[in-house]
């Protein structure tokens, strides 16, 4: 049988998967040389080695943003402490908490996830103050599409976690009977149990999404002289 | 001036290039490390060794034109810079160096 060009899945990978966009002459090579003789296992083999190198120097490029967002995401769980504590001192008993189902449900979704995004775009506007600021001040920002970044990621991943939760009946806070009133803000930061962690997964993934669209310029130098 | 040895993949890989001469690019350059090392090569590891040697000066590179047997992707060639020849050279003197001082040994049976 003629083959017609490569592996379809594997080219597409090594177009959208590779970070900071596809290195083309690495990808003509390697159709050239599968148009020479070159076997689908060869050309699966080497994608996959290309992706695994450049992931690898992403992330370490990266290095900084990953220590950043896990040690805010860390920190997530005293953000809901205080909004716990904030949502006792407010009276909810007005007519626009007393809305009929469905809006009742989407006004309580709607509000926890505002407020954690809250917390993830404080996260987002503290790093691009600090860090930017300290080694890349003349950097165009995309602090938009970091927002929207943000949002997908975490929405996301809230589903995904929730989707689990009921599978493996997670406990919640309220099914095993926490008392808000007696953690310490402290206390929540330094609560690194398995539950704890999961929790503090989607804030991580969020943070992660946003600041990862902001430090992907620094994979596109040729952009930035515009 | 800090000297820095150059590893042995990248010494490979400078080598190739010269021999290669105008038609240093990514398959010539993997293909010709295959043939004397005898087994296969990521073309991704190449380029990033070779993306590393551009970094610190010794190489430089520049893009072809796309042709369709690549999907109409260009080609990027890479040439040797003067302070790459120099290391080369440099890494040449000391291997052979080192070489000469092993007493009577073939490499065969170690």
């Amino acid at each position: 049988m003629k083959r017609t060009g490569p592996p379809f899945l594997a080219a597409w990978m090594l177009e959208h998967w590779t970070p900071g966009g596809c290195d083309h002459a690495l990808a003509g090579d390697l159709q050239e040389s599968f148009r020479a003789g070159r076997s689908n296992e060869w050309y699966w083999r080497q994608v996959l080695a290309a992706l695994a190198i450049q992931w690898t120097k992403s992330l370490f490029r990266h290095r900084i943003v990953l220590i950043f967002a896990a040690a805010w995401a860390a920190l997530s769980p005293a953000w809901s402490l205080l909004i716990i504590r904030l949502h006792h001192s407010i009276d909810f008993t007005g007519p626009i908490w007393r809305q009929p189902w469905p809006w009742s449900t989407v006004l309580i979704i709607g509000l926890s996830t505002a407020e954690s995004l809250l917390f993830i775009w404080t996260g987002v506007l503290v790093y691009l103050v600090i860090v930017l600021t300290l080694f890349q001040t003349t950097n165009h920002w995309r602090i938009g599409r970091a927002f929207a970044a943000s949002v997908a990621g975490y929405v996301l991943a809230v589903a995904c976690e929730l989707a689990i939760a009921a599978m493996v009946a997670a406990p919640s806070s309220t099914a095993h009977g926490t008392d808000w009133g007696t953690l310490t803000l402290t206390g929540v930061i330094a609560d690194f149990s398995v539950w704890a962690i999961l929790r503090r997964l989607p804030c991580l993934i969020g943070i992660l999404c946003a600041l990862w669209e902001v430090a992907s310029i620094d994979e596109h130098p040729i952009t930035l002289v515009e | 001036m800090e000297r820095s040895y150059l590893g042995e993949f990248e010494l490979m890989l400078l080598l190739a290039i010269i021999r290669l001469g105008e038609e240093a690019y990514g398959v010539p350059i993997s293909r010709e490390i295959e043939q004397h090392r005898g087994r296969n090569v990521a073309i991704g590891s190449v380029y990033a060794a070779l993306e590393r040697l551009e970094s610190k000066g010794l190489v430089t590179s520049s893009l072809g034109d796309p042709t369709p047997e690549r999907g109409g992707k260009a080609k990027r060639y890479f040439r040797i810079t003067k302070e790459g020849l120099r290391h080369v050279q440099e890494t040449r003197r000391v291997l052979t160096r080192l070489w000469q001082k092993l007493p009577e040994w073939t490499g065969e049976g170690a």
